[in-house]
């Protein structure tokens, strides 16, 4: 299964921010979209998601020859700042999402199995979600693509003010995961990139740029990146 | 050139170039307009002086309207409550020393109130507090003389007065002003505390309390005549602002009073930055949490949206069975005080004449009984600004199911404090024996319990079809905001109205159903599409 983006062209007033955006992304794979600030790697998201309409291009999904459009039961998107609603408890929350989901979950365990896997232990899971951590949001949120199962996932921005115990819990559930999923982040965080990634790809003055493996390995890699994003005025 | 010129200079300038970049930014968001200003206008700084001579012009304009269309208002006040016989030019003045004499005084902050311009100027540019302060007070006044002088010239030449009045209240305004702004820097060298800018809301109402004294006052006819003779002392009021003034150019404590003025400002920022402060009353408290999670399995057997919808207006307590319970309270006791008087007074066949002029105001009781809008807050604060985010509850069958659980619910709480009026008035008319037709009594009724339901609609076909809220909790939908207003305009109207029961009945039988017909519409045809965050 691939993600394809087709030609995607996106600006807003005078400014281009994506400009003749193709790319596949293939399953099994953890992708970084690194690039700095105002980049557009959200506006990317948003148009794969059809958060936002694009100017022109398309995307879709290809299993072997069979070609589709992307269906937002298709898409699960992972905010940096998880966003839930504090008068539920985690496990209301989650009984809520599986209910509300039904039709797109399959093989669906039991909500304490799936607290269970993210180590949320229950007497949290019976806590307002008003008195959560960010790092116990962050793995609810997690949860429901883990529920839902979405052909591809978007991250934007994850891991970002976690703690390092938690972010590494998130780390071992996403490589965990990739093999059901296309994974695609986005981070400016170089070290994250490398940490985890497969592959990354620069998104660059509206472009993109996928590294090569070697590129990737090479022990100048973080001066190269630097002096590729150098000369994109600062947002 | 002076210091204090140079300052005035240089802050003018900066202001008009902070407005005229406002005004090219709401241009770039009218629709249809809004390709005729690209962001290249922000750099072209040759058309944007000649924006500013403009903006200067328009600046002279409205000022001089603001204090001309304020001088209209008393006048108007006088015309409409004094005989054309009457003391009309006293009553003027009278009114005059209670807006602007007395109430404008008590909210005078322009001396230590910080603004985001003032933060901007003291804080980021570093403009030296004293010299500032000095500079804003000084051209305040002198544009307030200004633009206030020839609207008070007009209105008392019409009453006949003396044109020497004009320049005599304005120096009892000027020195009223100045004696507040003395008062608050001794406080402020004895207790370095700001009175006036923490307690402003208090002080609001007090005013607010003066200027409706000042309105009762001369409504009543209660007028000081001799007004006309005394205010000439008013020009006392110059050399008092001139005190004043010599007090200012000495005053050492600006800068630490603006400091003081910046932090409190910063703190109401903070609060509001986000728009959040307009939720504070629906925010989940830490009180409450205990409570809420006592309830674990209450909903068990609920599934869905159900179950969403039912934890959320069980947990709400606070914003959905506090407000019904205090309103039947006090329909409760003033039912009672009513129906005692009723039975004390003994009331009459007039009593039915009565009903039939206080009934249309119960279109307004409705209005103001309906707890719609603040479950509406609750709703995106506590519910949607998160689950929004997420597709699966942007599906156009989650959206409608949702709007229509909601609606149940709303519709429900609403018709608790309906019902019990519709009790009470029954009850009530039967005690007090008023004649009133079982017919009229029963589409009364139903009428009152329509309301209920249409304001229950209202409000939540707004929040779906507009959806006024951001990310940052700001409101950001001007056609809620109108479509509100004019509710509420209709409303208040409406309690104007003079007709007999069974054809105003009718009349508001037909409103209702028609724009419960024409919401529920809307919100099938568009809220799928509507109902995001923004």
């Amino acid at each position: 299964m691939q993600l394809i983006c087709d030609h995607i062209n996106k600006s807003f007033n005078e400014k281009k921010v994506l400009q003749d955006v193709s790319i596949t992304f293939e399953k099994g794979k953890i992708y970084g979209l690194l690039g700095r600030n105002g980049a557009g790697k959200t506006t990317l998201f948003n148009c794969i998601s059809k958060e936002l309409p694009m100017d022109s291009g398309s995307c879709y999904l290809k299993d072997q020859d069979r070609v589709r459009q992307i269906d937002e039961s298709d898409i699960g998107f992972v905010f940096s700042t998880p966003v839930l609603p504090d008068f539920l408890t985690g496990y209301e929350f989650i009984k809520f999402y599986m209910e509300a989901n039904a039709a797109y979950i399959h093989d669906a365990r039991s909500i304490d199995e799936y607290f269970d896997l993210v180590k949320i232990d229950e007497t949290d899971r019976h806590r307002l979600i008003k008195e959560y951590s960010h790092g116990m949001k962050n793995k609810v949120q997690m949860l429901c693509f883990i529920i839902a199962k979405p052909l591809v996932v978007l991250l934007d921005e994850p891991l970002t003010s976690f703690d390092v115990v938690v972010a590494l819990e998130m780390k071992n559930l996403l490589r965990q995961m990739r093999q059901e999923h296309i994974l695609i982040f986005s981070t400016h965080v170089l070290q994250l990139a490398t940490d985890l990634c497969d592959e990354i790809v620069i998104l660059h003055n509206g472009s993109l740029q996928t590294l090569d493996e070697e590129t990737m390995h090479s022990p100048n890699f973080e001066a190269e990146i630097v002096e590729i994003l150098k000369d994109e005025p600062h947002a | 050139m002076s210091p204090m010129l140079k300052c005035f200079l240089t802050t003018y300038r900066i202001r008009l170039s902070t407005a005229v970049n406002r005004w090219i930014y709401y241009l770039r968001k009218i629709p249809l307009i809004k390709h005729l200003f690209p962001a290249s206008l922000y750099h072209k700084t040759g058309l944007k002086d000649g924006l500013s001579c403009i903006m200067v012009l328009y600046a002279v304009l409205s000022e001089l309207f603001k204090k001309s269309f304020y001088i209209a208002v008393l006048y108007g006040l006088v015309i409409m409550n004094v005989p054309p016989d009457g003391p009309r030019l006293a009553a003027f003045l009278q009114l005059f020393l209670f807006f602007s004499v007395i109430g404008g005084s008590m909210n005078n902050l322009m001396m230590f109130q910080t603004d985001e311009l003032r933060r901007m100027f003291l804080k980021i540019m570093r403009f030296d507090s004293s010299l500032y302060i000095r500079t804003y007070v000084y051209s305040e006044y002198l544009m307030y003389t200004v633009f206030m002088l020839p609207g008070m010239i007009i209105a008392i030449l019409l009453f006949d007065g003396n044109i020497l009045l004009a320049p005599a209240l304005l120096s009892l305004a000027l020195g009223a002003h100045t004696a507040i702004d003395y008062l608050q820097m001794k406080w402020f060298e004895k207790r370095h505390t700001l009175p006036l800018i923490k307690h402003n809301i208090k002080i609001v109402f007090i005013s607010f309390v003066v200027f409706i004294a000042g309105i009762v006052l001369i409504m009543q006819d209660w007028i000081l005549q001799p007004l006309v003779n005394i205010c000439y002392i008013g020009f006392l009021g110059i050399p008092i602002t001139a005190a004043v003034f010599m007090k200012i150019n000495r005053y050492p404590y600006f800068s630490e009073a603006s400091q003081l003025s910046i932090n409190y400002f910063n703190q109401m920022i903070s609060a509001a930055g986000t728009g959040d402060s307009a939720f504070q009353d629906v925010v989940i408290r830490d009180k409450d949490i205990a409570e809420m999670t006592s309830d674990r399995n209450t909903f068990a057997n609920r599934h869905g949206y159900e179950y969403l919808n039912a934890l959320f207006f069980h947990r709400q307590k606070r914003i959905f069975f506090r407000p019904v319970r205090n309103r039947l309270l006090i329909l409760t006791a003033l039912a009672l005080f009513i129906i005692i008087l009723g039975r004390i007074i003994k009331v009459s066949d007039q009593a039915a004449a009565s009903l039939n002029a206080l009934f249309p105001g119960l279109v307004f009781i409705m209005y103001i009984m309906n707890i719609g809008i603040r479950a509406t807050r609750s709703l995106f604060y506590n519910c949607d600004a998160s689950l929004l985010q997420y597709s699966f509850y942007r599906r156009k069958d989650a959206v409608l199911k949702n709007f229509a659980i909601r609606l149940r619910h709303l519709v429900t709480y609403n018709m608790i404090p309906a019902a019990v009026l519709c009790i009470y008035l029954t009850v009530g008319i039967s005690v007090l024996h008023i004649p009133i037709s079982a017919a009229d009594m029963a589409i009364s009724i139903i009428t009152i319990l329509l309301l209920s339901v249409l304001f229950s609609v209202h409000y939540l076909f707004l929040y779906y079809v507009f959806q006024p809220f951001t990310k940052d909790y700001n409101e950001k939908n001007p056609f809620y905001t109108i479509l509100n207003n004019a509710m509420y305009i209709v409303c208040l109207t409406v309690m104007n109205l003079h007709v007999e029961i069974a054809n105003f009945v009718i009349y508001v039988f037909l409103f209702t159903i028609t724009y419960i017909l024409i919401a529920l519409f809307c919100v099938y045809r568009y809220a799928p599409k509507t109902f995001r965050i923004k």
